[in-house]
């Protein structure tokens, strides 16, 4: 057994073990694909304890880590739910998986964690059982910990020697919200001494960018935040374009935090070279043909962002759990009820010398009528803001999807590729 | 060199004769016999080019007789149809008035000196070579249309198209043919117009269509003959190729077998083979039930399962108020525009899509993709090729169908598929090729040019009564090439994939199948 996730999974010997699997369910239908439908399992494989687990719970404790991304705690919450399980065959542990995998995916919008329980219930069907099942499931556990105690903060660590080697000394870098690898890279730069410049684009409605500002101020880079909206105007002075991503999926395209397609539209336009940086775990077998074309939670029915209210439509008013505003991607659905005729707030505050993100509650809904005279008190000047409402905004969408040909490279643990290799190396891994 | 060749010189000489003469004649006279040499023309053209065919084709295994003897059919054919053309054979005899390249340079030649050096060295150096080229410099006065029209010939001459049984010339090795490949055959070679225009000679079976359809055909056949053969156990790997390889090489006269086709025979051929040297096996019934068996899992498995994988892959595609654009018929598009409706109106009665099929002539398969869509109610549209550019916009997914797909991951399709590709890119609608890996090909084709079908191109002038003069080439091409760039994503059995990843398929034969 010397099972290692990637990079090295391109040598996990294969077993025909065809994996459960209930019903097709958009991605589980591409993952385990091909062959007949193997037969529902009956109930009685999955043991008790496995179906009370809190999978959400143990999935948002993990992501409470500062270092542990949506792959990496979907992993962990799939390995704590091994320790707890009673199934005594790899059949029983797989429904289980699957099953926990499924409430996962549909409460939890990031693309990353279905890359990651695609990853994790392809490593255990493939393992194959050689051994007593004891021992080969503490093994199983053991190797999901050490992947991401050891082999993920090194793909980490991998990306960020071959991305320094794409930073040349005095130059200006341009990067969109926040990434771990992003800034892992750029602070290496830093330390080997290269004058780098970081532009970072602040990523509303998150406003993640602050975040990435703040640990590149710290560590004593020079890095000046820019509006989403400037990111035309600062193009010309960048030399080079590095973004992090969610997840990347089959076409090459790359799944990250609303913005990034456009910076990359524009980088193309500037003929600015575009890097992602993704860790191989965050590769995910799927294919979306267009932006709207995501998996999301299947609570959110097939509703997707940014549609036009219909004038006679009722909200259903459902409230959301912790466990959605934790989550990172995917597309807000308004929780509140959504007034049909928009809204607008605004504050009086001028824009603060530091960024900083303006509360929402803060924020003063008026009526329509003096928000205009309010405006017209103020004006001519900008310290008037209009800001959205929260319902405008979570009507939007979290993450966007760039196109494989707006990528120049991908920067990942394997090496440097092309975005097109992305998906013969999914192919090759998922498909045989 | 202008001693030894002074009989053609001779003939030359005095052939020019009729040539001169009629264009003294009045200009209706003359415009019959400028359409002779043109014909000649056209006529020793093929067989050039049949016989260049036939040096190269020695060594094909199989159908390498059939595919000889179809090159001079069909040149004769092309000669016959010109009437006063004469045939090939005639062509050191044929009129000259002096020189005339095969660049189509006739018309300098009408007034070049007819016994000038120059044009009879080049008539007889061209002659002396290959006896039909005679011909070629025996054009005199082409006129503009007659060299476009001999241009076109040309152009396609060299591409096969489907012919009946009976235009096969038998051969000793075709006594064997066993009844079902001769049945098969008819089906494969019968043409469109059948079904149309002389409703008399309608065949019991309609024309087998659609890739899916003949490779499902081919194997069923060559399932039966291999029942119906028998050999001695040890010779299995040896007989049985022998015995099919003459059938294959008929069918392959009636109609190319095309990239599946040949898949198909390929993986067959190997299944044999492994059978046949498979030491255990030395009875001639296990034999046999080993090969069934494996032709029945192979129709299973990479045709009928994987269209349900697809069918699954696809369906998640299609949501609720988009419109999906096809073109023509495609058995496995028909399956999925199916299979969504039925899920779509399993889970909400009120969704609903509707599909655009486009189709063109002279095929119009989009209608009997139309007549199975309307029977299931499913909202369609129906229109031609030629209105696409202003329903395209309104398109969220293009769904192809596919013929062949090669390894740098452009589409073989039924013509007309390139076009339509083209517009969904220029309007950036996703374009979404369904495709069974069976008929991923390892070659690369350039363009749809050098491996294309020719299709019955007689149809295509159907309603225009009366003979089609001889300066007209309608030309039926029925396939054409979409390059990759113009494919979104591929839909096969491994899921969705960029037409980049289809050499990463193939590089893992019946593994990238997950079988």
């Amino acid at each position: 057994m010397n099972l290692v996730f990637p990079p090295s999974l391109g040598v996990i010997t294969e077993s025909p073990n065809p994996t459960p699997q209930d019903e097709p369910d958009s991605l589980e239908s591409s993952i385990h694909s091909l062959g007949p439908a193997p037969p529902k399992r009956a109930e009685s494989v999955t043991s008790m304890a496995a179906e009370t687990f809190d999978v959400n719970g143990a999935y948002i404790r993990a992501l409470n880590d500062e270092q542990v991304p949506h792959p990496l705690a979907a992993i962990l919450a799939l390995t704590q739910l091994m320790e707890v399980s009673t199934a005594s065959t790899l059949t029983g542990l797989l429904t289980e998986l699957v099953s926990a995998r499924r409430k996962l995916v549909d409460t939890q919008p990031s693309l990353g964690v279905r890359a990651g329980c695609q990853l994790f219930e392809r490593f255990v069907s493939s393992s194959g059982a050689g051994e007593d099942f004891p021992s080969h499931k503490r093994s199983l556990i053991e190797q999901g910990r050490s992947f991401c105690a050891v082999t993920a903060p090194e793909c980490r660590h991998k990306i960020a020697e071959l991305a320094v080697g794409f930073l040349r000394d005095d130059c200006v870098i341009l990067t969109h919200s926040y990434s771990r690898t992003v800034i892992q890279a750029l602070l290496k730069a830093h330390k080997q001494n290269k004058r780098i410049k970081v532009y970072v684009a602040e990523a509303r409605p998150q406003g993640l960018g602050l975040k990435t500002h703040q640990i590149l101020t710290q560590a004593g880079i020079p890095c000046t935040v820019i509006l989403d909206s400037a990111i035309a105007y600062i193009l010309e002075r960048v030399d080079i374009v590095l973004v992090g991503t969610e997840a990347v999926v089959e076409s090459g395209g790359l799944v990250s935090r609303i913005g990034t397609s456009q910076c990359a539209h524009l980088a193309r336009a500037m003929g600015k070279p575009f890097y992602a940086l993704a860790e191989s775990y965050k590769f995910l077998r799927y294919y979306p043909l267009t932006q709207s074309d995501l998996p999301m939670p299947r609570r959110w029915g097939r509703r997707i962002p940014l549609e036009f209210d219909e004038l006679d439509e009722e909200e259903d008013e459902e409230d959301v759990d912790d466990s959605e505003t934790a989550a990172g991607g995917g597309t807000g659905r308004s929780h509140t009820g959504m007034n049909t005729r928009s809204r607008l707030s605004r504050s009086n505050t001028t824009a603060p010398a530091t960024p900083r993100r303006v509360s929402l509650s803060d924020s003063v809904s008026g009526p329509g009528g003096t928000a205009a005279g309010a405006l017209a008190n103020t004006a001519p000047g900008y310290d008037v803001r209009w800001e959205m409402t929260r319902e405008m905004e979570e009507k939007n969408p979290l993450v966007d999807i760039t196109g494989p040909e707006l990528v120049d490279l991908v920067i990942t643990d394997l090496g440097t590729i092309s975005a097109t290799a992305i998906s013969q190396y999914l192919v090759a891994l998922f498909s045989s | 060199m202008p001693e030894p060749i002074t009989p053609q010189t001779a003939s030359s000489s005095t052939s020019t004769q009729p040539t001169a003469s009629s264009s003294k004649q009045p200009g209706e006279k003359q415009k019959q016999t400028q359409q002779a040499p043109s014909t000649s023309q056209t006529s020793a053209a093929t067989s050039t080019a049949a016989q260049g065919k036939k040096k190269e084709g020695k060594e094909a295994a199989g159908g390498k007789s059939a595919k000889e003897e179809k090159k001079a059919k069909r040149a004769a054919a092309v000669a016959a149809r010109g009437g006063a053309g004469g045939p090939p054979a005639a062509g050191p005899g044929a009129p000259s008035g002096g020189t005339v390249g095969k660049d189509g340079k006739g018309k300098e030649s009408s007034k070049a000196d007819r016994t000038g050096q120059d044009g009879t060295t080049t008539a007889a150096g061209i002659a002396r070579g290959d006896p039909a080229a005679g011909v070629i410099a025996g054009t005199t006065v082409a006129t503009g249309a007659t060299s476009i029209a001999a241009v076109s010939t040309l152009l396609f001459s060299h591409l096969p198209s489907s012919r009946p049984p009976s235009a096969i010339p038998s051969t000793s090795s075709h006594k064997h043919l066993h009844p079902l490949v001769y049945r098969l055959g008819l089906l494969l070679s019968t043409p469109s117009t059948w079904t149309t225009s002389s409703p008399a000679f309608q065949p019991q079976s309609p024309p087998l269509r659609g890739t899916n359809a003949r490779t499902t055909a081919l194997l069923l056949t060559f399932r039966q003959v291999i029942l119906d053969h028998s050999w001695p156990p040890r010779e299995m790997h040896r007989v049985l190729p022998a015995h099919l390889s003459p059938m294959i090489g008929f069918l392959d006269g009636c109609r190319p077998k095309g990239v599946a086709g040949g898949n198909v025979i390929r993986w067959l051929k190997a299944e044999i083979n492994r059978v046949g040297t498979d030491e255990s096996i030395r009875d001639e019934s296990e034999q046999k039930r080993l090969i069934v068996e494996a032709i029945d899992n192979y129709l299973k498995e990479r045709i009928e399962l994987a269209g349900e994988v697809i069918c699954s892959f696809a369906t998640e595609k299609i949501r609720d108020g988009d419109t999906i654009v096809t073109y023509a018929r495609s058995s496995l598009v028909e399956q999925v525009l199916l299979e969504a409706w039925k899920q779509m109106k399993e889970e909400d009665e009120e969704a609903s899509f509707h599909v655009v099929v486009v189709d063109s002539g002279p095929l119009l398969e989009g209608k009997a993709l139309l007549r199975t869509l309307t029977t299931h109610s499913i909202p369609c549209s129906y229109t031609l090729l030629s209105s696409l550019a202003s329903i395209i916009p309104r398109a969220s997914l293009v769904l192809l169908g596919t013929a062949a797909l090669f390894s740098d991951g452009s589409l073989y399709s039924r013509a007309g598929t390139a076009a339509v590709a083209m517009l969904a890119k220029e309007n950036r609608i996703p374009v979404v090729a369904a495709c069974e890996t069976y008929k991923f090909g390892e070659r690369v084709l350039l363009d749809a040019v050098t491996g294309n079908e020719l299709g019955d191109a007689s149809s295509l002038l159907a309603q225009e009564e009366g003979d089609i003069p001889t300066h007209l080439t309608p030309i039926h091409l029925l396939y054409d090439l979409t390059p990759a760039a113009l494919i979104t994503a591929i839909c096969s059995e491994v899921g969705f994939i960029p037409p980049s990843s289809v050499p990463t398929v193939i590089s893992k034969p019946g593994e990238a199948a997950g079988f």
